[in-house]
């Protein structure tokens, strides 16, 4: 009888734990905690869990005040100055101040932090030059007021310089303790954070578990006392967990499975546009690409809608590098003319340009396929070639893993055509077009170098009015289009199962949801 | 014995240095580096963070450095799980595999070993093709195949046991079958294979003619001389069962060190690489050892001087 008691108590113990956790299936485990190394959308998920910046996302992921309940700029837009609530706490209980923020900022840049996204906070004055170890971590342009009022100085104005503070390596860090462990700081037990929660414990490639911080400003919307992130390498795996009710979310699903899922779950399924383009780079300075008439017919010949729908089913085809629903893009992204014609007369154009220098299904040249290895890349890749043949391009393949790959390209190894994709570490269209700006050496594969491009870049950049802003970097983008260094494919798009359980989850173009948000049904 | 045993142990020593000097620049060999990500990092940061991992010194020196290193027992840092060192990580992990690889070698050896006596000695008759065709069935469906079923079954379908995970007993239960199976399917053939041979040969046909009991006959004459294909074959394959399974791990998401053996090498994290390449040869090169030394215990023909 005393046993079925038990038994009945430890049941119940057990299903009453359950619904208060959230459990969160993530894409991986975090290569680190210390948000100055991170540069994965898995740990960024998490750091947004533990961190509050000066800003946050909202649950639709719009910026909006963070730690700091407001902010001044001045009227030429290179200061800043934030004020800090005055009851934003870390998970100690120690206030949260300016000088945490300006010792964070500091170390961002500090060389030896090895901080891989501090390119992120370049806009702040001296920053590049103090992260290249030419000016000591003092001269950064960021300066405490008061406990409560810090202030940031750019180089020039930066109108989505807001949005760069969403970016994880802007949170603040808590500097006693930072200081007092050095590395272990991110151990948990150590780890003192403002965030919704604060990390109780981790345990490699199984789970790293948050608790609520009842210490963070606004603790009293805080619905989830507990969030588990449970790391899945298989996609699959994380859909049969989701499935047998193990965890919550799977974000980012297997496109073997989405129409299943889709007829199975129905709106548990969520496909949204995600910030981000998969293209590919053509080499500008090879000697048949040079010409941007034969680089515009290979763009032409590609059926986007047929790679979408066979081989990458929810991925949007792309018209444009910049994608779908970007922030300060009032105008969007050009027209690009022969986007409004059929298929078929299409092909006629691109094998008419390419009649006309000479290269025919009879006549044809080779070109040189470069490729990370995976499935759908090589799908991808089969296809496009099947497509170019009927231009007189005949292709052959270069396949590495993903390491070699892009070592090959930054050393900017010889190359003709090269697969590539971007997700948007901030919501702007300059974080795209920067890809291509001929000074930026270590992104720009395609070697492409126009001094108009650059021009309107650098003109952009100056332009305080968003609405002029656009304007100019809608040229910039057509510029590019008309030249066709990258050819566009896809707009990424983001993947999630979500239990009917999970209430306030709203899919954005930034595929972020923080847990603070989110609550459990009962 | 005892000194054949010191002897092999030596002899480690150097094989070991061989495996890791080769592994050690077999890697730097592989195009790319462990920084080399979709997104490059400016060329000073990554100039940085080489320095600081000791990537921009001469390879030699390197190497010395880390041999230096793992004599005094550290693996070194990880490239990728920056916050740890390759001993915690493969310490957090190699417990893990081994409870799920040793559990399902035991239950293989165990189920095996009876399944092929059992099939022996009625060979030819229903008992006989019952067991051959489940060996045969084992051996054909193999652990990436066999997992998922096993999941829908079980997991999906009737909700009996976890689908994913690691710490409870039922969250063992999936895991350790779709390990052991194949196993199983594959010492029962071998079993049954020597088993035959060993009741026709002499000394046993002699023990029967004598009239001693067949479980006697079995038990105490065949099964010696039966044991030792089935031996040959557990040691390697033990060692690869203890270091985990990454098709297993990865299917139920079990924290292991399975991963590492892929993951490692295609992320250019180069002490990981050389952490597992350690583990597997000193295990092989111990279960090698082991095998040879119950050899000498199981057939009496054996000496080692």
């Amino acid at each position: 009888m005393n046993f079925i008691r038990i038994f009945i108590i430890l049941v119940l113990l057990f299903s009453s734990a359950k619904a208060e956790i959230f459990y969160r299936g993530n894409d991986g485990d975090p290569e680190t905690l210390d948000h100055h190394g991170t540069s994965t959308v898995s740990e960024s998920k998490i750091i947004s869990d533990l961190y509050s910046g000066l800003v946050d996302f909202s649950a639709q992921a719009k910026v909006v005040p963070g730690t700091a309940e407001r902010w001044d700029i001045s009227k030429d837009g290179t200061l800043y100055t934030f004020y800090l609530r005055e009851n934003a706490k870390w998970s100690n209980g120690d206030p949260v101040t300016a000088h945490d923020f300006a010792f964070a900022y500091r170390r961002l840049m500090t060389p030896e932090t090895n901080a891989k996204y501090a390119t992120i906070l370049y806009p702040i004055k001296n920053a590049e030059k103090v992260n290249m170890g030419e000016l000591p971590p003092s001269a950064l342009g960021v300066r405490v007021v008061d406990d409560r009022t810090f202030e940031v100085e750019l180089e020039q104005p930066t109108p989505y310089f807001l949005d760069q503070l969403t970016h994880g390596t802007a949170k603040p860090l808590h500097q006693k303790s930072v200081e007092a462990l050095g590395p272990q700081f991110v151990k948990p037990g150590n780890m003192v954070s403002n965030g919704a929660y604060r990390l109780f414990s981790s345990t490699l490639n199984d789970r790293i578990v948050l608790q609520k911080n009842p210490h963070f400003y606004d603790a009293a919307n805080v619905a989830i006392e507990e969030v588990q992130y449970i790391p899945f390498e298989d996609r699959s795996t994380c859909v049969r967990a989701w499935e047998a009710e193990e965890v919550h979310v799977c974000s980012d699903l297997p496109a073997q499975d989405l129409e299943r899922l889709g007829r199975k779950y129905g709106t548990a399924l969520q496909i949204a546009p995600y910030l981000g383009t998969y293209y590919y780079a053509l080499d500008t300075t090879d000697a048949l690409l040079s010409d941007p008439e034969i680089r515009r017919a290979m763009s032409m010949v590609i059926d986007r809608e047929f790679l979408a729908e066979e081989i990458w089913p929810g991925m949007i085809p792309a018209t444009s590098l910049v994608p779908v629903g970007i922030n300060n893009y009032i105008t969007g992204s050009p027209e690009t003319d022969y986007f409004n014609l059929s298929m078929l007369d299409r092909e006629d154009e691109a094998a008419a340009i390419m009649a006309r220098k000479g290269i025919t299904k009879k006549n044809p040249v080779t070109v040189e396929i470069m490729y990370n290895s995976g499935e759908n890349h090589k799908n991808t890749a089969t296809a496009i070639a099947d497509m170019w043949s009927e231009i007189g391009i005949n292709v052959s393949y270069n396949i590495r893993d993903g390491a070699a790959h892009y070592a090959y390209l930054r050393d900017r190894g010889k190359m003709q055509v090269a697969r590539a994709g971007w997700i948007g570490d901030y919501s702007d269209p300059q974080n795209f077009l920067f890809l291509l700006e001929s000074h930026n050496t270590g992104f720009n594969y395609a070697k492409y170098n126009n001094p108009e491009f650059d021009g309107l870049m650098a003109d952009a950049a100056e332009e305080l009015d968003l609405d002029q802003r656009a304007v100019l970097l809608q040229k910039a983008e057509a510029l590019i289009m008309r030249d066709t260094p990258f050819l566009p494919i896809f707009y990424y798009s983001s993947f999630s199962l979500i239990s009917p359980d999970v209430i306030g989850w709203e899919s954005n173009v930034m595929n972020k949801n923080l847990t603070r948000y989110l609550t459990l049904a009962e | 014995m005892l000194n054949y045993t010191l002897k092999r142990l030596l002899t480690m020593i150097p094989t070991l240095l061989v495996v890791i000097t080769l592994t050690f620049f077999l890697m730097r060999v592989a195009p790319g580096g462990p920084f080399d990500e979709e997104r490059p990092l400016a060329p000073a940061v990554l100039e940085n963070i080489r320095a600081s991992y000791g990537l921009d010194k001469p390879l030699i020196e390197q190497y010395w450095t880390y041999m230096g290193n793992l004599i005094q027992g550290d693996l070194g840092p990880s490239f990728v799980y920056r916050d740890k060192r390759v001993h915690e990580v493969l310490g957090e992990g190699l417990p893990i595999s081994m409870t799920l690889g040793g559990t399902a070698l035991f239950l293989a050896l165990c189920i095996g070993v009876l399944l092929g006596t059992v099939a022996a000695l009625n060979q030819n008759k229903r008992t006989d093709y019952l067991i051959v065709s489940f060996a045969t069935f084992g051996i054909t469906t193999p652990s990436f195949v066999l997992a998922p079923i096993l999941t829908l079954i079980f997991a999906l379908t009737f909700n009996l046991l976890p689908a994913t995970g690691w710490g409870t007993p039922q969250q063992m239960v999936l895991p350790v079958l779709s390990l052991a199976l194949p196993q199983i399917a594959i010492i029962t053939r071998l079993m049954r294979g020597s088993m035959l041979e060993a009741l026709r040969s002499d000394h046993v046909r002699t023990a029967r003619a004598y009239g001693l009991p067949l479980t006697s006959v079995v038990g105490k004459h065949a099964m010696r001389s039966a044991l030792l294909p089935v031996l040959s074959y557990v040691g390697p394959a033990a060692a690869a069962l203890l270091t985990g399974s990454i098709v297993v791990e990865q299917i139920f998401n079990l924290p292991g060190i399975g991963r590492y053996f892929v993951s490692s090498a295609l992320n250019r994290d180069y002490t990981m690489v050389m952490g597992t390449v350690i583990i597997i040869s000193t295990l092989i090169l111990i279960f090698n050892l082991i095998v040879d030394l119950l050899y000498a215990v199981l057939d009496p023909r054996v000496r080692y001087e």
